[in-house]
Protein backbone atom coordinates (compact mmCIF):
# COMPACT_ATOMS: atom_id res chain seq x y z
CA UNK A 1 0.00 0.00 0.00
CA UNK A 2 2.92 2.51 1.23
CA UNK A 3 5.09 1.41 -2.10
CA UNK A 4 1.86 1.91 -4.33
CA UNK A 5 1.10 5.72 -3.21
CA UNK A 6 4.66 6.64 -3.15
CA UNK A 7 4.82 5.56 -7.31
CA UNK A 8 1.50 7.09 -7.32
CA UNK A 9 2.78 10.38 -5.77
CA UNK A 10 5.59 10.13 -7.86
CA UNK A 11 3.30 9.71 -10.94
CA UNK A 12 1.09 12.27 -10.70
CA UNK A 13 3.56 15.03 -9.39
CA UNK A 14 6.26 14.18 -12.19
CA UNK A 15 4.64 16.16 -15.34
CA UNK A 16 4.06 19.53 -13.03
CA UNK A 17 7.57 19.72 -11.80
CA UNK A 18 8.61 18.86 -15.44
CA UNK A 19 7.22 21.59 -16.89
CA UNK A 20 7.39 24.24 -14.45
CA UNK A 21 11.00 23.34 -13.98
CA UNK A 22 11.84 23.77 -18.02
CA UNK A 23 9.58 26.65 -18.31
CA UNK A 24 9.51 28.45 -15.36
CA UNK A 25 12.33 27.53 -12.64
CA UNK A 26 14.90 26.94 -15.29
CA UNK A 27 14.18 30.82 -16.88
CA UNK A 28 14.08 31.77 -13.36
CA UNK A 29 18.19 30.87 -12.54
CA UNK A 30 19.11 31.57 -16.06
CA UNK A 31 18.28 35.00 -15.47
CA UNK A 32 19.89 35.74 -12.51
CA UNK A 33 22.84 34.22 -14.34
CA UNK A 34 22.91 36.24 -17.34
CA UNK A 35 22.02 38.74 -15.46
CA UNK A 36 26.10 39.36 -14.72
CA UNK A 37 26.47 38.60 -17.98
CA UNK A 38 27.20 40.80 -20.97
CA UNK A 39 24.32 39.33 -22.84
CA UNK A 40 23.26 39.58 -26.45
CA UNK A 41 20.16 37.58 -26.74
CA UNK A 42 20.89 36.23 -30.27
CA UNK A 43 24.31 36.05 -29.81
CA UNK A 44 24.72 33.57 -26.57
CA UNK A 45 28.49 32.63 -27.24
CA UNK A 46 29.62 36.11 -27.05
CA UNK A 47 29.23 36.12 -23.24
CA UNK A 48 31.33 37.56 -20.63
CA UNK A 49 31.32 37.83 -17.06
CA UNK A 50 31.03 41.42 -15.98
CA UNK A 51 30.22 40.98 -12.27
CA UNK A 52 27.53 44.12 -10.81
CA UNK A 53 28.04 46.11 -14.09
CA UNK A 54 24.25 45.68 -15.27
CA UNK A 55 22.92 46.49 -11.70
CA UNK A 56 25.06 49.64 -11.62
CA UNK A 57 24.35 50.58 -14.97
CA UNK A 58 20.38 50.39 -13.95
CA UNK A 59 20.43 51.97 -10.81
CA UNK A 60 22.64 54.75 -12.52
CA UNK A 61 20.24 55.58 -15.44
CA UNK A 62 17.50 58.11 -15.39
CA UNK A 63 15.16 55.43 -16.92
CA UNK A 64 15.23 52.82 -14.78
CA UNK A 65 14.54 55.17 -11.51
CA UNK A 66 11.78 56.98 -13.33
CA UNK A 67 10.34 53.26 -14.30
CA UNK A 68 10.83 52.18 -10.65
CA UNK A 69 8.95 55.04 -9.60
CA UNK A 70 5.95 54.81 -12.30
CA UNK A 71 5.80 51.65 -11.50
CA UNK A 72 5.14 52.25 -7.61
CA UNK A 73 2.77 55.13 -8.51
CA UNK A 74 1.02 53.05 -10.76
CA UNK A 75 1.00 49.95 -8.47
CA UNK A 76 -0.35 51.17 -5.44
CA UNK A 77 -2.63 53.91 -6.53
CA UNK A 78 -4.59 51.83 -8.71
CA UNK A 79 -4.67 49.30 -6.07
CA UNK A 80 -5.80 51.13 -3.07
CA UNK A 81 -8.55 53.40 -5.18
CA UNK A 82 -9.93 50.15 -6.95
CA UNK A 83 -9.67 48.64 -3.53
CA UNK A 84 -11.99 52.03 -2.31
CA UNK A 85 -14.26 51.88 -5.16
CA UNK A 86 -14.98 47.96 -5.08
CA UNK A 87 -15.83 47.93 -1.37
CA UNK A 88 -18.76 50.70 -2.01
CA UNK A 89 -19.82 48.84 -5.27
CA UNK A 90 -19.42 45.42 -3.07
CA UNK A 91 -21.96 46.85 -0.31
CA UNK A 92 -24.71 48.11 -3.27
CA UNK A 93 -24.26 44.59 -4.91
CA UNK A 94 -24.86 42.97 -2.15
CA UNK A 95 -28.53 42.63 -2.23
CA UNK A 96 -31.38 39.94 -2.85
CA UNK A 97 -32.61 40.77 -6.51
CA UNK A 98 -33.63 39.22 -9.42
CA UNK A 99 -30.62 38.19 -12.28
CA UNK A 100 -28.32 38.75 -9.14
CA UNK A 101 -25.77 35.91 -10.91
CA UNK A 102 -26.15 37.67 -14.12
CA UNK A 103 -25.72 41.27 -13.29
CA UNK A 104 -22.52 39.58 -11.43
CA UNK A 105 -21.28 38.00 -14.32
CA UNK A 106 -21.69 40.92 -16.59
CA UNK A 107 -20.10 42.92 -14.22
CA UNK A 108 -17.32 40.80 -14.27
CA UNK A 109 -16.88 41.46 -18.29
CA UNK A 110 -14.06 44.28 -18.42
CA UNK A 111 -11.94 42.19 -16.53
CA UNK A 112 -12.69 39.10 -18.40
CA UNK A 113 -11.73 40.50 -22.13
CA UNK A 114 -8.27 40.49 -22.90
CA UNK A 115 -6.21 43.79 -21.84
CA UNK A 116 -5.60 44.08 -25.75
CA UNK A 117 -9.18 44.34 -25.94
CA UNK A 118 -9.54 46.88 -23.47
CA UNK A 119 -6.22 48.82 -23.88
CA UNK A 120 -7.38 49.72 -28.06
CA UNK A 121 -10.94 50.36 -26.49
CA UNK A 122 -9.99 53.17 -24.42
CA UNK A 123 -7.77 54.24 -26.81
CA UNK A 124 -10.81 54.90 -29.14
CA UNK A 125 -12.68 56.29 -26.10
CA UNK A 126 -10.40 58.88 -25.33
CA UNK A 127 -8.87 59.41 -28.80
CA UNK A 128 -7.57 63.14 -29.03
CA UNK A 129 -10.45 64.02 -31.85
CA UNK A 130 -13.07 61.07 -32.18
CA UNK A 131 -13.33 59.78 -29.27
CA UNK A 132 -16.54 59.71 -27.48
CA UNK A 133 -14.97 61.48 -24.17
CA UNK A 134 -13.43 64.49 -26.02
CA UNK A 135 -16.84 64.72 -28.28
CA UNK A 136 -19.40 64.15 -24.99
CA UNK A 137 -16.88 67.09 -23.16
CA UNK A 138 -17.14 69.75 -26.38
CA UNK A 139 -20.68 68.92 -26.84
CA UNK A 140 -21.93 70.21 -23.17
CA UNK A 141 -19.19 73.26 -23.63
CA UNK A 142 -16.70 71.76 -20.87
CA UNK A 143 -13.79 71.73 -23.66
CA UNK A 144 -13.31 73.45 -26.91
CA UNK A 145 -10.31 71.16 -28.04
CA UNK A 146 -10.19 67.69 -27.19
CA UNK A 147 -8.10 66.62 -24.47
CA UNK A 148 -4.86 64.75 -25.01
CA UNK A 149 -5.68 61.96 -22.68
CA UNK A 150 -3.01 59.47 -23.11
CA UNK A 151 -0.18 61.73 -25.15
CA UNK A 152 0.21 64.44 -23.18
CA UNK A 153 2.85 64.37 -20.12
CA UNK A 154 0.66 65.64 -17.48
CA UNK A 155 -2.36 63.39 -18.14
CA UNK A 156 -0.86 60.18 -19.18
CA UNK A 157 -0.49 58.73 -15.73
CA UNK A 158 -4.04 59.26 -14.67
CA UNK A 159 -5.16 58.06 -17.99
CA UNK A 160 -3.29 54.56 -17.37
CA UNK A 161 -4.33 54.76 -13.60
CA UNK A 162 -7.44 55.40 -14.29
CA UNK A 163 -7.73 52.61 -17.10
CA UNK A 164 -6.05 49.74 -14.54
CA UNK A 165 -8.81 50.59 -11.87
CA UNK A 166 -11.28 50.19 -14.59
CA UNK A 167 -10.02 47.01 -15.51
CA UNK A 168 -9.55 45.47 -12.21
CA UNK A 169 -12.42 46.98 -10.29
CA UNK A 170 -14.88 44.03 -11.24
CA UNK A 171 -12.30 41.55 -9.42
CA UNK A 172 -11.81 43.29 -6.36
CA UNK A 173 -15.15 44.04 -6.43
CA UNK A 174 -16.73 40.27 -6.77
CA UNK A 175 -14.08 38.72 -4.09
CA UNK A 176 -14.90 41.39 -1.61
CA UNK A 177 -18.71 40.69 -1.92
CA UNK A 178 -18.17 37.03 -1.44
CA UNK A 179 -16.53 38.13 1.90
CA UNK A 180 -19.42 40.02 2.46
CA UNK A 181 -21.75 37.66 2.24
CA UNK A 182 -19.97 34.68 3.80
CA UNK A 183 -20.20 37.57 6.88
CA UNK A 184 -23.47 39.12 6.51
CA UNK A 185 -25.66 35.86 6.68
CA UNK A 186 -25.64 33.00 8.90
CA UNK A 187 -22.65 34.21 11.53
CA UNK A 188 -24.30 37.48 12.15
CA UNK A 189 -27.29 36.36 13.16
CA UNK A 190 -25.49 33.72 15.80
CA UNK A 191 -23.75 36.10 17.10
CA UNK A 192 -26.75 38.16 17.52
CA UNK A 193 -28.87 35.27 19.24
CA UNK A 194 -25.60 34.85 21.28
CA UNK A 195 -26.10 38.89 22.33
CA UNK A 196 -23.60 40.99 20.53
CA UNK A 197 -24.00 44.27 20.02
CA UNK A 198 -23.47 46.23 16.78
CA UNK A 199 -20.27 47.08 17.37
CA UNK A 200 -19.04 43.68 18.73
CA UNK A 201 -20.61 41.88 15.65
CA UNK A 202 -18.14 44.30 13.51
CA UNK A 203 -15.36 44.33 15.73
CA UNK A 204 -14.69 40.68 16.13
CA UNK A 205 -16.87 39.27 13.13
CA UNK A 206 -17.06 41.68 10.45
CA UNK A 207 -13.91 42.79 10.40
CA UNK A 208 -11.53 39.77 11.16
CA UNK A 209 -13.00 37.95 8.05
CA UNK A 210 -13.36 40.78 5.75
CA UNK A 211 -9.92 41.89 7.15
CA UNK A 212 -8.19 38.65 5.34
CA UNK A 213 -9.62 39.11 2.32
CA UNK A 214 -8.77 42.44 1.59
CA UNK A 215 -5.31 41.25 3.09
CA UNK A 216 -5.62 38.51 -0.09
CA UNK A 217 -7.05 40.93 -2.56
CA UNK A 218 -4.16 43.56 -2.02
CA UNK A 219 -1.04 41.28 -2.19
CA UNK A 220 -2.77 39.64 -5.69
CA UNK A 221 -3.40 43.23 -6.34
CA UNK A 222 0.21 44.58 -6.12
CA UNK A 223 1.73 41.46 -7.55
CA UNK A 224 -0.29 41.77 -10.81
CA UNK A 225 0.07 45.34 -11.41
CA UNK A 226 3.55 45.14 -10.21
CA UNK A 227 3.67 42.70 -13.62
CA UNK A 228 1.19 43.85 -15.53
CA UNK A 229 3.28 44.43 -18.86
CA UNK A 230 0.76 44.36 -21.79
CA UNK A 231 -2.22 46.85 -20.45
CA UNK A 232 0.31 49.51 -20.31
CA UNK A 233 2.62 48.66 -23.18
CA UNK A 234 -0.83 48.79 -25.56
CA UNK A 235 -1.80 51.94 -24.22
CA UNK A 236 0.63 54.24 -24.44
CA UNK A 237 4.31 52.26 -24.83
CA UNK A 238 5.36 53.72 -22.01
CA UNK A 239 5.38 57.51 -23.15
CA UNK A 240 5.13 60.47 -23.54
CA UNK A 241 8.53 61.13 -22.89
CA UNK A 242 8.60 58.12 -20.67
CA UNK A 243 6.00 59.46 -18.41
CA UNK A 244 3.98 56.25 -18.59
CA UNK A 245 7.35 53.60 -18.52
CA UNK A 246 7.13 50.78 -15.99
CA UNK A 247 9.61 48.15 -15.33
CA UNK A 248 7.95 45.65 -17.09
CA UNK A 249 8.32 47.59 -20.34
CA UNK A 250 11.46 48.49 -18.97
CA UNK A 251 12.71 45.19 -19.84
CA UNK A 252 10.80 44.71 -22.69
CA UNK A 253 12.62 47.15 -24.42
CA UNK A 254 15.99 46.47 -23.05
CA UNK A 255 15.42 42.48 -24.02
CA UNK A 256 14.02 43.01 -27.81
CA UNK A 257 14.63 46.63 -29.04
CA UNK A 258 18.45 46.88 -27.23
CA UNK A 259 19.12 43.51 -27.42
CA UNK A 260 20.79 43.86 -24.01
CA UNK A 261 19.46 40.29 -22.52
CA UNK A 262 21.96 41.22 -19.35
CA UNK A 263 20.62 44.44 -18.60
CA UNK A 264 17.15 43.61 -18.91
CA UNK A 265 17.49 40.27 -17.01
CA UNK A 266 18.93 43.33 -14.32
CA UNK A 267 15.87 44.63 -13.81
CA UNK A 268 13.85 41.97 -13.32
CA UNK A 269 15.54 40.81 -10.85
CA UNK A 270 15.27 43.71 -9.18
CA UNK A 271 11.67 43.62 -9.56
CA UNK A 272 11.38 40.23 -8.23
CA UNK A 273 13.22 41.48 -4.75
CA UNK A 274 11.30 44.43 -4.56
CA UNK A 275 7.78 42.01 -4.63
CA UNK A 276 9.24 39.87 -2.35
CA UNK A 277 10.17 42.24 0.22
CA UNK A 278 7.12 43.87 -0.35
CA UNK A 279 4.99 40.83 0.33
CA UNK A 280 7.39 39.79 3.18
CA UNK A 281 7.07 43.16 4.90
CA UNK A 282 2.90 42.42 4.37
CA UNK A 283 2.71 39.61 6.14
CA UNK A 284 4.94 40.12 9.01
CA UNK A 285 3.25 43.24 9.45
CA UNK A 286 -0.63 41.85 8.83
CA UNK A 287 0.26 38.69 10.96
CA UNK A 288 1.01 40.86 14.14
CA UNK A 289 -2.21 42.34 14.27
CA UNK A 290 -3.38 38.92 14.91
CA UNK A 291 -4.28 37.85 11.36
CA UNK A 292 -2.46 34.90 9.73
CA UNK A 293 -2.07 32.96 5.85
CA UNK B 1 -38.32 48.61 8.45
CA UNK B 2 -39.94 50.99 6.17
CA UNK B 3 -36.17 53.00 6.08
CA UNK B 4 -34.84 49.31 5.64
CA UNK B 5 -36.60 48.47 2.16
CA UNK B 6 -35.76 52.17 0.88
CA UNK B 7 -32.26 51.38 1.37
CA UNK B 8 -32.44 48.23 -0.73
CA UNK B 9 -34.18 49.83 -3.22
CA UNK B 10 -31.72 52.59 -3.52
CA UNK B 11 -29.05 49.83 -3.80
CA UNK B 12 -30.74 48.08 -6.46
CA UNK B 13 -31.24 51.19 -8.84
CA UNK B 14 -27.41 52.22 -8.00
CA UNK B 15 -26.31 48.65 -8.98
CA UNK B 16 -27.78 49.15 -12.17
CA UNK B 17 -26.18 52.52 -12.66
CA UNK B 18 -22.85 51.26 -11.64
CA UNK B 19 -22.90 48.17 -14.47
CA UNK B 20 -23.97 50.03 -17.28
CA UNK B 21 -21.12 52.71 -16.54
CA UNK B 22 -18.53 50.11 -15.70
CA UNK B 23 -20.02 48.05 -19.11
CA UNK B 24 -20.28 51.00 -21.18
CA UNK B 25 -16.77 51.02 -23.33
CA UNK B 26 -17.60 47.23 -24.02
CA UNK B 27 -21.56 48.90 -25.58
CA UNK B 28 -19.09 51.49 -26.90
CA UNK B 29 -17.12 48.95 -28.61
CA UNK B 30 -20.05 46.79 -30.07
CA UNK B 31 -21.46 50.18 -31.66
CA UNK B 32 -18.46 51.61 -32.53
CA UNK B 33 -18.22 47.74 -35.02
CA UNK B 34 -21.29 48.46 -36.96
CA UNK B 35 -20.87 51.62 -38.19
CA UNK B 36 -19.18 53.14 -41.48
CA UNK B 37 -15.69 54.14 -41.63
CA UNK B 38 -16.61 58.03 -43.24
CA UNK B 39 -19.37 58.42 -40.14
CA UNK B 40 -17.07 58.09 -37.46
CA UNK B 41 -14.31 60.11 -38.15
CA UNK B 42 -16.17 63.11 -38.63
CA UNK B 43 -15.82 65.66 -35.93
CA UNK B 44 -19.30 66.57 -36.57
CA UNK B 45 -20.77 66.26 -32.96
CA UNK B 46 -24.24 64.84 -34.08
CA UNK B 47 -22.32 61.74 -35.27
CA UNK B 48 -22.07 60.22 -32.00
CA UNK B 49 -25.35 60.33 -31.19
CA UNK B 50 -26.56 56.30 -32.42
CA UNK B 51 -28.66 56.22 -36.20
CA UNK B 52 -29.50 53.24 -37.13
CA UNK B 53 -29.17 53.60 -40.98
CA UNK B 54 -25.98 53.71 -40.60
CA UNK B 55 -25.43 50.02 -39.72
CA UNK B 56 -22.88 48.65 -41.80
CA UNK B 57 -21.09 44.58 -41.33
CA UNK B 58 -18.46 45.61 -43.91
CA UNK B 59 -15.98 46.18 -41.39
CA UNK B 60 -16.94 42.65 -40.40
CA UNK B 61 -16.11 40.98 -43.82
CA UNK B 62 -13.04 42.96 -43.89
CA UNK B 63 -11.45 41.49 -40.58
CA UNK B 64 -12.60 37.88 -41.77
CA UNK B 65 -10.94 37.82 -44.85
CA UNK B 66 -8.08 39.38 -43.71
CA UNK B 67 -6.99 36.59 -41.52
CA UNK B 68 -9.12 36.61 -38.61
CA UNK B 69 -10.39 33.00 -39.22
CA UNK B 70 -7.04 31.90 -39.09
CA UNK B 71 -5.69 33.68 -35.78
CA UNK B 72 -9.85 32.31 -34.09
CA UNK B 73 -8.59 29.20 -35.32
CA UNK B 74 -4.66 29.26 -33.60
CA UNK B 75 -6.58 30.27 -30.60
CA UNK B 76 -9.33 28.03 -30.12
CA UNK B 77 -6.64 24.87 -30.42
CA UNK B 78 -4.40 26.91 -27.86
CA UNK B 79 -6.61 27.81 -25.18
CA UNK B 80 -8.74 24.19 -25.53
CA UNK B 81 -5.33 22.27 -25.65
CA UNK B 82 -4.26 24.36 -22.45
CA UNK B 83 -7.55 24.13 -20.55
CA UNK B 84 -7.06 20.30 -21.42
CA UNK B 85 -3.43 19.92 -20.14
CA UNK B 86 -4.03 22.15 -17.19
CA UNK B 87 -7.11 20.46 -15.80
CA UNK B 88 -5.02 16.74 -15.84
CA UNK B 89 -2.04 18.20 -14.43
CA UNK B 90 -3.51 20.30 -11.40
CA UNK B 91 -5.65 17.66 -10.22
CA UNK B 92 -2.80 15.35 -10.31
CA UNK B 93 -0.89 17.12 -8.88
CA UNK B 94 -3.03 19.05 -6.57
CA UNK B 95 -3.78 15.56 -5.19
CA UNK B 96 -0.43 14.32 -4.46
CA UNK B 97 0.34 16.99 -2.62
CA UNK B 98 -2.73 16.83 -0.64
CA UNK B 99 -3.24 13.32 0.06
CA UNK B 100 -0.94 11.20 -1.31
CA UNK B 101 1.76 13.09 1.69
CA UNK B 102 5.18 12.39 0.28
CA UNK B 103 8.79 13.46 1.92
CA UNK B 104 8.96 17.29 0.47
CA UNK B 105 5.25 17.59 -0.50
CA UNK B 106 5.02 20.82 1.26
CA UNK B 107 8.49 22.23 0.10
CA UNK B 108 6.75 21.45 -3.63
CA UNK B 109 3.75 22.94 -2.87
CA UNK B 110 5.45 26.30 -1.43
CA UNK B 111 7.95 25.75 -4.78
CA UNK B 112 4.84 26.45 -6.86
CA UNK B 113 3.22 29.30 -5.06
CA UNK B 114 6.25 31.30 -5.01
CA UNK B 115 6.22 30.24 -9.03
CA UNK B 116 2.86 32.84 -9.24
CA UNK B 117 5.12 35.76 -7.81
CA UNK B 118 7.99 35.65 -10.74
CA UNK B 119 6.63 37.94 -13.45
CA UNK B 120 6.33 36.87 -16.36
CA UNK B 121 8.44 39.54 -18.45
CA UNK B 122 11.39 38.59 -16.26
CA UNK B 123 11.15 34.68 -17.83
CA UNK B 124 10.54 35.98 -21.07
CA UNK B 125 14.31 36.26 -22.20
CA UNK B 126 16.15 32.93 -20.99
CA UNK B 127 12.24 31.16 -22.16
CA UNK B 128 12.72 32.16 -25.97
CA UNK B 129 16.20 30.87 -25.65
CA UNK B 130 15.03 27.26 -23.89
CA UNK B 131 12.10 27.27 -26.92
CA UNK B 132 14.41 28.23 -29.37
CA UNK B 133 16.64 25.33 -28.31
CA UNK B 134 14.07 22.62 -28.01
CA UNK B 135 12.92 23.74 -32.07
CA UNK B 136 8.90 25.09 -30.89
CA UNK B 137 9.61 28.80 -31.79
CA UNK B 138 6.81 29.96 -33.96
CA UNK B 139 5.05 27.00 -33.50
CA UNK B 140 1.69 26.89 -31.87
CA UNK B 141 3.28 24.21 -29.64
CA UNK B 142 5.69 26.27 -27.72
CA UNK B 143 3.15 29.06 -27.21
CA UNK B 144 0.73 26.15 -25.45
CA UNK B 145 3.53 24.84 -23.35
CA UNK B 146 4.37 28.17 -22.27
CA UNK B 147 0.60 29.05 -21.29
CA UNK B 148 0.32 25.81 -19.34
CA UNK B 149 2.88 26.32 -17.27
CA UNK B 150 1.93 29.99 -16.53
CA UNK B 151 -1.67 28.47 -15.26
CA UNK B 152 -0.75 25.88 -13.64
CA UNK B 153 0.62 27.42 -10.34
CA UNK B 154 -2.76 28.89 -9.65
CA UNK B 155 -4.71 26.05 -10.86
CA UNK B 156 -2.83 23.57 -8.55
CA UNK B 157 -3.20 25.80 -5.90
CA UNK B 158 -6.67 26.01 -6.17
CA UNK B 159 -7.14 22.60 -6.44
CA UNK B 160 -4.68 21.64 -3.46
CA UNK B 161 -7.69 23.97 -1.49
CA UNK B 162 -10.25 21.78 -2.75
CA UNK B 163 -8.96 18.53 -2.10
CA UNK B 164 -8.12 20.05 1.45
CA UNK B 165 -11.90 20.40 1.90
CA UNK B 166 -12.96 16.88 0.77
CA UNK B 167 -13.32 14.26 3.81
CA UNK B 168 -10.79 11.72 3.29
CA UNK B 169 -13.41 9.30 4.79
CA UNK B 170 -14.50 9.37 0.93
CA UNK B 171 -12.05 7.65 -0.68
CA UNK B 172 -11.12 5.95 2.46
CA UNK B 173 -14.31 4.04 2.47
CA UNK B 174 -13.90 3.52 -1.34
CA UNK B 175 -10.64 1.82 -0.87
CA UNK B 176 -11.88 -0.27 1.99
CA UNK B 177 -14.07 -1.54 -0.61
CA UNK B 178 -11.55 -2.72 -2.67
CA UNK B 179 -11.05 -0.18 -5.04
CA UNK B 180 -7.13 1.08 -5.76
CA UNK B 181 -5.39 4.26 -5.01
CA UNK B 182 -6.05 5.47 -9.13
CA UNK B 183 -9.43 4.16 -9.11
CA UNK B 184 -10.43 5.85 -5.94
CA UNK B 185 -9.49 9.28 -7.17
CA UNK B 186 -10.61 8.77 -10.76
CA UNK B 187 -13.79 7.18 -9.61
CA UNK B 188 -14.71 8.92 -6.27
CA UNK B 189 -12.34 12.43 -5.63
CA UNK B 190 -12.41 13.64 -9.59
CA UNK B 191 -16.62 13.70 -9.70
CA UNK B 192 -16.91 15.46 -6.17
CA UNK B 193 -14.13 17.78 -7.74
CA UNK B 194 -16.37 19.22 -10.66
CA UNK B 195 -16.69 22.60 -9.21
CA UNK B 196 -13.30 23.35 -8.69
CA UNK B 197 -12.47 21.67 -11.87
CA UNK B 198 -14.74 23.89 -13.69
CA UNK B 199 -13.08 27.03 -12.16
CA UNK B 200 -9.04 25.90 -13.39
CA UNK B 201 -11.31 25.03 -17.00
CA UNK B 202 -12.10 28.51 -17.10
CA UNK B 203 -9.46 30.37 -15.63
CA UNK B 204 -7.07 28.37 -18.02
CA UNK B 205 -8.82 28.95 -21.16
CA UNK B 206 -8.99 32.84 -20.08
CA UNK B 207 -5.61 33.06 -19.77
CA UNK B 208 -4.74 31.03 -23.25
CA UNK B 209 -7.23 32.98 -24.95
CA UNK B 210 -6.11 36.42 -23.86
CA UNK B 211 -2.58 35.71 -23.25
CA UNK B 212 -0.21 38.75 -25.49
CA UNK B 213 3.44 38.93 -24.04
CA UNK B 214 4.23 35.43 -24.73
CA UNK B 215 2.47 35.13 -27.77
CA UNK B 216 3.99 38.30 -29.39
CA UNK B 217 7.46 36.60 -28.85
CA UNK B 218 7.30 33.31 -29.86
CA UNK B 219 4.85 33.72 -32.84
CA UNK B 220 6.48 35.65 -36.12
CA UNK B 221 4.25 34.45 -38.66
CA UNK B 222 0.18 34.94 -39.33
CA UNK B 223 -0.03 31.45 -40.00
CA UNK B 224 0.43 30.39 -36.34
CA UNK B 225 -0.52 33.57 -34.81
CA UNK B 226 -3.32 33.85 -32.05
CA UNK B 227 -6.24 36.47 -31.53
CA UNK B 228 -4.45 38.84 -29.64
CA UNK B 229 -1.30 39.19 -31.69
CA UNK B 230 -2.82 38.94 -34.86
CA UNK B 231 -4.88 41.24 -34.52
CA UNK B 232 -2.93 44.10 -33.90
CA UNK B 233 -0.32 43.32 -36.00
CA UNK B 234 -2.62 42.93 -38.38
CA UNK B 235 -5.75 45.79 -37.63
CA UNK B 236 -3.92 48.33 -35.71
CA UNK B 237 -1.29 51.24 -36.89
CA UNK B 238 1.19 52.76 -34.82
CA UNK B 239 0.26 56.32 -36.23
CA UNK B 240 -2.42 57.53 -34.39
CA UNK B 241 -4.14 59.32 -37.43
CA UNK B 242 -4.01 56.30 -39.77
CA UNK B 243 -5.89 54.02 -37.71
CA UNK B 244 -8.71 52.14 -38.49
CA UNK B 245 -10.67 52.63 -35.29
CA UNK B 246 -13.80 50.11 -36.93
CA UNK B 247 -12.37 47.72 -38.24
CA UNK B 248 -10.05 47.18 -34.96
CA UNK B 249 -13.51 46.88 -33.05
CA UNK B 250 -15.02 44.37 -35.01
CA UNK B 251 -12.10 42.29 -34.64
CA UNK B 252 -11.68 43.07 -30.46
CA UNK B 253 -15.60 42.28 -30.70
CA UNK B 254 -15.16 38.96 -32.95
CA UNK B 255 -12.14 38.08 -30.55
CA UNK B 256 -13.95 38.76 -27.20
CA UNK B 257 -17.43 36.45 -27.87
CA UNK B 258 -15.84 33.37 -26.75
CA UNK B 259 -15.27 34.90 -23.50
CA UNK B 260 -18.57 36.64 -23.26
CA UNK B 261 -20.63 33.25 -23.86
CA UNK B 262 -18.21 31.71 -21.33
CA UNK B 263 -19.12 34.38 -18.76
CA UNK B 264 -22.90 34.29 -18.93
CA UNK B 265 -23.49 30.30 -19.02
CA UNK B 266 -20.76 29.43 -16.62
CA UNK B 267 -21.01 32.63 -14.42
CA UNK B 268 -21.95 30.48 -11.56
CA UNK B 269 -18.57 28.63 -11.11
CA UNK B 270 -16.95 32.15 -12.01
CA UNK B 271 -18.37 33.42 -8.87
CA UNK B 272 -17.41 30.54 -7.04
CA UNK B 273 -13.98 30.02 -8.26
CA UNK B 274 -12.74 33.40 -7.66
CA UNK B 275 -14.02 32.98 -3.97
CA UNK B 276 -12.49 29.73 -3.64
CA UNK B 277 -9.15 31.51 -4.07
CA UNK B 278 -9.75 34.05 -1.36
CA UNK B 279 -12.33 33.05 1.22
CA UNK B 280 -10.72 30.99 4.32
CA UNK B 281 -12.77 27.87 4.30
Amino acid sequence: MRKSRTILSILFISPAIIIIGLIIIYPFFYNIVISFFNTDIFEPANNYFIGIKNYLYNFKSESFIGALVNTLILTFSSTIIQIIIATIIAIMLNVNMKGRGIVRSMYLMPWAIGAYVAAYIIRWMFDLNFGIFNQLLSLFGFVEKGIPWFTSPKLAMLSVIGAHVWKGLPWSTIVILAGLQVVSNDIIEASRVDGANHWQEFRYIVFPMLGYIYMVVFILRVIWEFNWFDFVWLLTRGGPSERTLTLPIQVYKTAFLIHDAGKASAIGVVMLTFLIIFVFIFLKVSSTEGESL
Amino acid sequence: MKAKVKIERIKKISSIVVLIVILFPLIWMIYSSFRGQSKLISQDIKNIIPVLDEFSISSYKYVLEKGMLTFFKNSIISACTVTLFSVVISCMTGYALTRLKFRGSRIIGRIILFTYMIPPILIVIPLFIVIVKLGLNNTLSGLILTHITFALPFSIWLMRGFFLSLPPAIEEAALIDGASLFGAFVKVVLPLSLPGISSIAIFSFILSWNEYLFASILLTSNRVKTLPIGIITTFTSDYMYSQDWVRLMSAAVLSSIPVLIIFIFLQRSIVSGLSAGAVKE
